[in-house]
């Protein structure tokens, strides 16, 4: 039997998603107030490490 | 007991055929694409025809796409497609006019997001028009090539139609449950890149995302109802607490009204769309709007843009009258429009 292969890109597309998700849900809980000016950035940047992480682990 | 050995290949033993996208025309209730269509991907023919059905009543795009699958796909009795004889030119051409009719299709009311599709197609084209540059596309089927876009576009169309859902699932009050399903979401992805799924996953994770993060970000709130309201108020005994509305245009006439001294507040919270409020000649207005994506357009002041947060104050003297308008726009347009060019200071003075 082989072994599972850990898949780095989906794990750091989780982290990623989690940290967005916690964003909107605090947003969402007037918790803090999320603008375009923080989540366009954030939400490219999320990209970004994914990205980066899909490339390095190739 | 003996085992058969398994036989080598023969020579002369029939090669497997390849498979072709063709028109069924045993499997058809129009032209036999959605049955062609299904033998092809080893689905069940229905699936498509719902696709095509789901598609032509949401917008409409599926019927370009039919068409130019029953132009460019022969039947599977051996008679060639109906663009078989035709020159490449005219194959381009046809092409491009059914691509221009697809996007034609996606323009609004039939489809919210359709301006947003011929960024994308732009975008799709481009790749296209690169991929081939590099040499991707020589050669191939020119079937299969019509079959690949076409499920990409009908996926798109999936993924726009399920992100505008979830958008407004968030925008009428359900943004902390999507918000908690997204996080879950994430530990999902998570627990996949473990166990080593699969990295398509990623892909419905974004289509739940992306809304969200925009509807947060814009402070979209849909509740109010949809359509075209105007009110009218000459008095403040007339005036409402607040004017709310979820999606289209929102007049406030206030043309008629005669403001006591001190300050009159009037509150309009939009979700989508225009907010105008319409005052008299010489009306002292202040403003405090809030933004998340649009324009305005008020007294000595336009902006558009993204988080735009507008304060327009005044000291007026003592008793004057003042009209303050509060708004809370997630995505659109503020206008607040007087009967003369007055500044707000002159006015206020």
């Amino acid at each position: 039997m082989s072994p599972r292969r850990v898949d780095r890109t989906l794990i750091a597309a989780g982290l990623a998603v989690i940290a967005i998700g916690a964003l909107c849900l605090l947003d969402q809980l007037d918790v803090i107030e999320l603008r375009f000016a923080y989540a366009a950035p954030a939400v490219l940047a999320a990209f970004g490490a994914v990205l980066l992480t899909a490339g390095l682990s190739e | 007991m003996t085992e058969d050995s398994p036989l080598p290949p023969r020579d002369d033993a029939p090669m497997p055929e390849s498979r072709r996208l063709e028109r069924s025309t045993s499997d058809k209730y129009l032209a036999g694409v959605a049955g062609g269509l299904g033998r092809y991907f080893g689905l069940d023919p229905v699936l498509f025809r719902v696709a095509f059905g789901v598609s032509v009543l949401f917008g409409g795009v599926g019927i370009p796409v039919y068409i130019a699958l029953l132009a460019f796909l022969p039947t599977d009795d051996g008679r060639p497609s109906f663009m078989d004889n035709r020159s490449r030119a005219t194959s381009v051409v046809a092409l491009i006019v059914l691509g221009c009719l697809a996007v034609t299709f996606l323009r609004p009311p039939s489809f919210l997001l359709g301006p947003g599709l011929v960024a994308l197609a732009t975008v799709a084209g481009v790749g296209v028009l690169l991929h081939r540059a590099f040499g991707g596309l020589r050669g191939e089927d020119p079937a299969r090539a019509v079959a690949r876009g076409t499920l990409v576009l009908l996926g798109l169309v999936a993924a726009l139609g399920a992100a505008t859902g979830v958008g407004f699932v968030a925008a009428v009050g359900g943004g902390v449950a999507v918000a908690i399903i997204a996080v879950l979401a994430g530990v999902g992805l998570i627990a996949a890149g473990v166990v080593g799924g699969a990295r398509w996953l990623i892909l419905p994770v974004i289509v739940l995302v992306l809304p969200l993060v925009v509807v947060s970000a814009a402070g979209i709130d849909l509740r109010g109802g949809v359509g075209q309201r105007t009110y009218a108020a000459d008095s403040t005994s007339a005036l409402k607490p607040e004017y709310r509305l979820g999606v289209g245009d929102l007049t406030l006439d206030l043309r008629g009204m005669t403001l006591p001294p001190g300050r009159t507040n009037v509150k309009l919270e939009l979700g989508v769309g225009s907010a105008t409020v319409r005052i008299p000649a010489g009306m002292c207005v202040t403003t405090d709007a809030s933004i998340g994506a649009g324009a305005t357009d008020l007294p000595d002041r336009a902006t558009h843009g993204f988080d735009l947060a507008v304060a327009q104050a005044a000291a007026p003297r003592e008793g004057r009258p003042v009209l303050h308008v509060q708004a809370d726009v997630g995505v659109g347009y503020l206008q607040v429009d007087r009967d003369d060019l007055r500044s707000v200071r002159q006015a206020c003075a």
